[in-house]
């Protein structure tokens, strides 16, 4: 992370933002992405949380804390295009999530079908712990502080989050076997 | 599926999906940004200071200057070799090889030639907290929170006297040239340094010698100004190695001596010094800012 730049942006630099734009819109995207499922969404998730950083920069007093600063608003960029997406698909009939009719037998997209399957069933609040902690490697204590909330809550989003998924993946498990049998059988 | 498992099946599938947000939404992200304004925070006690008539009649005046300044770089020109818009990178696509762009300084004076996948800000002396210091710098685009690889210009001694002017006890203990300057980077306990080498940049005699902290030495922070910060501005990192040229600039140029460092984490340092040769190579100095129209490389 740049400080400098940082420094300059926070002074009203409109060059030295759309450099931290340039240099950090992709792995905001692929975090926002991976919260949220959906390429539109993460983009325009990235969009205000880069408008309002620049607009709020000047409030921020330590430099070195940016990059928490900005994937704190991320964050709640994503819940707020979470909750934008709700309302849309309200009266949407939802798809079953049983899966695709003819299952891939590779174990590996078998796996990530159930992930994805149960990740979409998750608040976006355990999502983004899950993200945070799985993806960008982020500790308990780092994601608590980043988003500003006690560390035992974002221990409960984590434990939540992964008892769901493990259990959409022994629910997998268990149709994966069943589907065996009866091939067997 | 046991804890560990777990673990890496759920990183395989978040690392799978896009990597990249959209060039498309990356302008307009930038585009919403300049019809943004900022919110206006509440100044530091030094930079509240009564302002007098005259002082305004001076900030009108220069407001005046950088708006026609502005104007007549982006007002577009024909296509007869002057530059069109303003500070933009100039491109070269190589058959079959990376895309080069060339940058220029706001002021013309410098320029420098990278593959995109560096993203360039170079100000010149029109950026930042410390505004009539000359900088800029170069990093990778797409890892602007990551590894602290980068490459920094900055003039020592304007940053050097900025500091001392807000509260920083300076590490120059006078204007000095190149040679100078890296005997008291050598004689300050903060770091610890190799023998400088006589080097050249941009065609021009220079002085290279690598830097570290030492053991126990002081790392400014940013809001921190311990000693004279423009060193740790361009390496502030424990852990990571800075290769610094000096280089003394002739007549016409608006800095005396640059400081350029390559910064890497000590064990990525080799390797990215390396990849950053043919950038460092492609400095040039323009005294006057002759370089309105930046070259294109090959």
């Amino acid at each position: 992370m740049r400080p400098t730049l940082v420094e300059a942006a926070r002074s009203g630099d409109e060059e030295a933002f759309a450099s931290i734009v340039r240099g950090s819109a992709d792995g905001l995207f692929v975090v926002a992405h991976r919260i949220l499922r959906d390429v539109g969404r993460a983009e325009d998730a990235v969009q205000q949380t880069f408008v309002t950083a620049w607009r709020e920069l000047p409030a921020l007093r330590e430099a070195e804390r940016f990059e928490a600063w900005l994937h704190r608003i991320l964050v709640h960029a994503c819940y707020a295009e979470a909750k934008r997406a709700s309302k849309w698909s309200a009266n949407v009939v939802a798809l079953p999530i049983d899966g695709p009719a003819t299952r891939d037998t590779t174990d590996d997209i078998a796996t990530q079908d159930a992930l994805d399957r149960g990740f979409r069933r998750l608040p976006t609040e355990q999502r983004a712990a899950f993200v945070l902690h799985h993806y960008l490697g982020w500790s308990v204590a780092e994601i608590a502080e980043s988003l500003g909330v006690p560390a035992e809550t974002i221990k409960s989003r984590l434990r939540y989050a992964t008892s769901t998924l493990r259990a959409a993946l022994d629910a997998d498990a268990r149709t994966t076997s069943t589907t065996s049998l009866e091939q067997m059988a | 599926m046991n804890d560990n498992e777990f673990d890496l099946a759920a990183r395989a599938w978040l690392a799978d999906g896009p990597m990249r947000m959209s060039d498309h939404a990356v302008r307009s992200t930038i585009e919403e940004i300049r019809t943004t304004r900022q919110r206006r925070a509440v100044r530091p006690a030094w930079m509240a200071t009564p302002v007098s008539t005259f002082a305004r009649v001076a900030i009108a005046a220069v407001l005046v200057v950088a708006v026609g300044t502005l104007a007549f770089n982006v007002m577009p020109r024909p296509s007869d070799g002057s530059r069109v818009g303003g500070p933009s990178p100039l491109s070269s696509v190589t058959e079959n090889g990376p895309i080069v762009l060339s940058h220029a300084s706001g002021d013309g004076e410098v320029t420098v030639s990278a593959p995109s996948t560096w993203a360039a800000w170079l100000p010149g002396k029109a950026g930042g907290q410390a505004g009539d210091v000359w900088f800029g710098g170069l990093f990778h685009a797409e890892d602007f929170f990551g590894h602290g690889e980068h490459i920094d210009f900055v003039d020592p001694v304007a940053y050097d006297a900025w500091c001392a002017a807000n509260g920083g006890s300076p590490l120059l203990s006078a204007p000095a040239d190149a040679a100078a300057i890296a005997q008291q980077v050598i004689a300050d306990p903060n770091f610890e340094t190799t023998t400088p080498v006589p080097t050249t940049i941009g065609g021009l005699d220079a002085v290279s010698m690598d830097v570290t902290l030492a053991p126990g030495g002081k790392a400014c922070g940013i809001q921190m100004i311990v000693i004279s910060r423009w060193i740790h501005e361009l390496g502030p990192e424990s852990g990571s190695r800075l290769r610094l040229f000096l280089v003394d600039l002739p007549e016409g140029m608006s800095v005396k001596t640059l400081a350029i460092t390559v910064v890497a984490p000590e064990k990525r340092f080799e390797a990215f010094v390396a990849e950053t040769a043919p950038i460092i190579e492609s400095i040039e100095f323009h005294p006057n800012g002759s370089a309105i129209s930046p070259h294109v490389a090959p």
